[in-house]
């Protein structure tokens, strides 16, 4: 009995001491492998493990329809082993050679043929730099031979086999479509970040993040199973969607590149928005950078885009923001007339002339819109009142910057009525004495053609996050800037300076709105140049409007008149017609009367 | 234990077998010596029976841990087989996905407007400026159609809208090497300094058979723009 007891006891007193010992075993197991475990397997990785960079790719840019217009790619670098290059080439006898001849007979080694020929480098290229690092450190182990190689380079400097050799691979920027819309998407500059336009706009967007994976290599290089630690995810950077048209952007650069210099001009714009959501659908200038080599165009055309900072005096196409204030106010109708000569003088030495001499005639405002008449805008507007006109001027967005998010932009200038000097408070009908951006002379008619409602234009639908998320998407709060009527009344008015005025504009089966402009520009000594600034802009189709083009040529030397710029107007309305399948207007075209019966 | 016979029916041994075996009782009481020596005496019974159990288990515990040992080695072979395989297939990985980057690259160079403006205009295409469309419900033609005008822009001219990706992408209409081909391979090639059997190894479009070069012949249903 007793020694049954007593073997129970002890059994029971192991039992006890086992699961003890069990207990604290599952508890450090647990400690470890649970609780502490990422702080451990940190500190391990940290001590003995190969780190590697995730690389977090700078995100895309894409037009409307997703084509690529800004993209990351990897480039490589191969940097080369001096010491170990040179400790290859021996004496005929297996012996190491004296540098200076190592150096001579590398240069002589087929390889360096092969390497010069996969790369269209010289070898002579390679012997410098070879020279440069042994002569900065005897025993150099680094020298950069090939810097920035695409692919299939990589492909054939690797097939070559030269164990001196490394690659490092580095992500870099790619625009496969070139100049176009070159200066609104901007480029990166060597440390990878926005430098200009959209890539600086929208750099929070765009910027990826590396990450960093630790790994413990065994001797031959494979990760032992198992120790591979993400201890960093990478963070791939967002995909800014615009609302620009790739193909559209290219007709319009295409076309500015053959018609500027056809006209002896100095620059050109041109910009078409859809009007009913603001959306910049194209946005192009000549000359145009092309982002894979900013270098190919003048500092100037560089790193900004003219849209949004080249502020200009409008001259006649601000006619049509003049008008539409006298019609929405009621202070004059399409009908309304005034005894129209080629020059006008008013007290205070104001004296103001049309462009070109004309009979003497009773034009109506519609008239006075088709034949671009300063004379007759400044004798029917005279009595109209300057704030009122200032206000609208100042609804239409002339004087503030756009809300499209854009670096280097322009308010342009708009001075308030009390400071207008006499001569100012006629130009400002015709748009001189106060200056604006293409931008916000498009702005200002997209308002104009829309019914009255400014939309705010945007360039960019927003930014997709790898996340799926939308961020940076436009503002869309739209306002009332003259009444529904009065932009029906001047697309109508506007209608006749296709029908009657410039026929060249006509597109058969379109109703056509649009104003030309032929603006004087200063020349900075008080005077204005000799040269003009010479635009259309329009809307297509009257009967619904839907888009609007605006061409602006800058200084023309061949031919000065503002019918200088309608061939391009209308070639680029054509594509617009073309790309977005706009059908034809299916009424007649109003016939205003442009003269007073 | 007890020393009486009697008292058997309180062992409860002994009760079990005086229940199931009543003749038992019936035996004679113990002598003298057996009551001495206690009514439990070791039977000499074969001990085999005990013990071969014994070593049974042994074997099989045994058996178990050479197996829990083969298998484990037989895991960590697997494991450490599985990690060069996840290291070939990264780098497997890493080369796809550079070939991937290159075509890609090319695609885009393509595809870009300048390139294709180029090549339309080689062969002769002209941009109509009048668009006219044909109503399917009635059949009525919408515009008014009008020749194209002007004439196609000389091949071979730089592009207007700068783009230093496209050069040296030769036309479609030029003789020699096809444009997929150069954008693939844009950096001059070896061809003539490889030396030896060894084949070398480079980009898709080297390694492609030259005989796939020509236009792909479509299969199934054609492609049509969707439309509204």
């Amino acid at each position: 009995m007793k020694s049954r007891k007593s073997t129970r006891r002890r059994t029971s007193i192991a039992l006890i001491v086992v699961l003890a010992l069990m207990g604290s075993l599952v508890y450090k197991l647990f400690d470890i492998q649970v609780v502490q475990a990422k702080a451990l397997s940190a500190q391990a990785a940290e001590r003995r493990g190969t780190a590697i960079t995730l690389y977090g790719a700078r995100g895309d840019i894409v037009s409307d329809d997703g084509t690529l217009l800004a993209g990351s790619v990897l480039r490589y670098d191969f940097i080369a082993s001096p010491i170990n290059a040179l400790s290859e080439q021996k004496s005929a006898d297996q012996k190491p050679l004296p540098q200076a001849d190592a150096l001579t007979a590398l240069a002589a080694d087929p390889v360096m043929a092969k390497l010069s020929q996969a790369t269209g480098i010289p070898v002579a290229t390679f012997m410098s730099k070879f020279t440069a690092a042994l002569k900065a450190n005897a025993k150099s182990e680094y020298a950069p031979l090939v810097t920035n190689v695409d692919v299939p380079t990589f492909d054939k400097i690797q097939a070559l086999k030269i164990d001196w050799l490394t690659p490092v691979s580095h992500p870099s920027r790619t625009y496969p479509d070139g100049a176009v819309g070159g200066n609104i998407v901007g480029y990166v500059n060597s440390a990878g970040q926005g430098a200009e336009g959209l890539e600086q706009q929208y750099q929070q967007c765009l910027v990826g993040e590396n990450g960093t994976e630790t790994y413990q290599r065994s001797q031959d290089g494979v990760a032992l199973p198992g120790s591979t630690k993400v201890t960093k995810a990478a963070k791939q950077g967002g995909t800014l969607v615009t609302t620009l048209d790739a193909d559209l952007n290219w007709f319009l650069n295409q076309n500015l590149a053959t018609t500027v210099p056809a006209l002896g001009a100095q620059f050109g714009q041109a910009a078409v928005v859809e009007l009913k959501t603001g959306e910049i659908k194209a946005a192009a200038q000549f000359p145009s950078v092309d982002p894979n080599d900013i270098d190919s165009v003048p500092a100037a055309y560089r790193s900004k885009s003219m849209m949004f900072s080249d502020a200009y005096e409008p001259g006649s196409t601000f006619k049509s923001l003049t008008a539409a204030a006298m019609v929405d106010t009621g202070y004059a109708t399409p009908y309304s007339h005034v005894m129209t000569a080629s020059s006008f003088s008013a007290p205070h030495g104001v004296h103001l002339s049309d462009s070109e001499p004309h009979p003497t005639e009773d034009m109506t405002l519609t008239g006075i819109l088709m034949n671009s008449s300063n004379v007759g805008i400044s004798e029917l507007g005279a009595n109209m009142n300057d704030q009122t006109r200032y206000d609208f001027y100042k609804k239409f967005g002339i004087g503030t910057k756009t809300s499209v998010p854009f670096p280097a932009q322009e308010s342009g200038q708009l001075a308030k009525p009390g400071q207008w000097d006499a001569q100012t408070k006629y130009a400002s009908m015709f748009g001189q004495g106060l200056s604006a951006t293409m931008a916000q002379m498009v702005q200002a008619y997209q308002a104009l053609g829309n019914g009255g409602v400014m939309v705010p234009l945007s360039l960019v639908k927003g930014c997709k996050q790898a996340d799926g998320t939308i961020t940076d998407a436009p503002k869309t709060t739209s306002t009332r800037v003259v009444k529904e009527s009065t932009s029906k009344t001047m697309l109508d008015m506007l209608e006749s300076v296709v029908t009657t005025g410039h026929p060249d504009l006509q597109i058969p089966g379109y109703r056509i709105a649009a104003k030309t402009g032929t603006a004087q520009e200063s020349d900075g000594h008080g005077g204005y140049q000799q040269n003009f600034y010479v635009s259309v802009m329009g809307f297509v189709p009257v009967d619904d409007p839907q888009y609007l083009v605006d061409v602006n040529i800058g200084f023309p030397s061949n031919r000065k008149m503002s019918s200088s710029a309608v061939p391009l107007f209308h070639d680029v309305m054509a594509q617009v017609l073309k790309t977005y399948r706009v059908s034809p207007s299916n009424s007649a075209p109003s016939k205003l009367p442009t003269i007073h019966q | 234990m007890s020393t009486n016979g009697n008292t058997a029916v309180i062992d409860p041994f002994i009760d079990a077998d005086v229940e199931e075996h009543p003749w038992v009782s019936a035996l004679p009481l113990p002598n003298r010596e057996e009551r001495r020596r206690g009514l439990l005496a070791p039977v000499t019974t074969p001990v085999g029976r005990k013990h071969r159990p014994k070593l049974l288990y042994a074997g099989i515990a045994i058996t178990a841990l050479l197996l829990v040992v083969v298998a484990q080695l037989a895991l960590s072979i697997g494991v450490s087989n599985g990690a060069y395989r996840i290291s070939s297939l990264q780098q497997q990985g890493k080369q796809i996905g550079r070939e991937y980057q290159a075509a890609s690259e090319a695609v885009d160079r393509l595809s870009s407007p300048q390139n294709l403006a180029a090549n339309a205009s080689a062969l002769g295409m002209v941009a109509n400026g009048t668009p006219v469309y044909l109503r399917l419900s009635n059949g009525k033609v919408v515009g008014s159609p009008t020749p194209a005008q002007g004439a196609a822009t000389k091949p071979g001219a730089t592009p207007l809208v700068p783009n230093q990706l496209v050069t040296g992408i030769p036309l479609v209409t030029a003789k020699g090497a096809t444009p997929s081909q150069v954008a693939t391979d844009a950096a001059p090639a070896i061809g003539s300094q490889q030396t030896g059997s060894k084949p070398v190894q480079g980009t898709p479009a080297a390694n492609v058979d030259p005989q796939q070069n020509g236009p792909v012949a479509w299969s199934g249903p054609l492609p049509a723009p969707s439309t509204h």
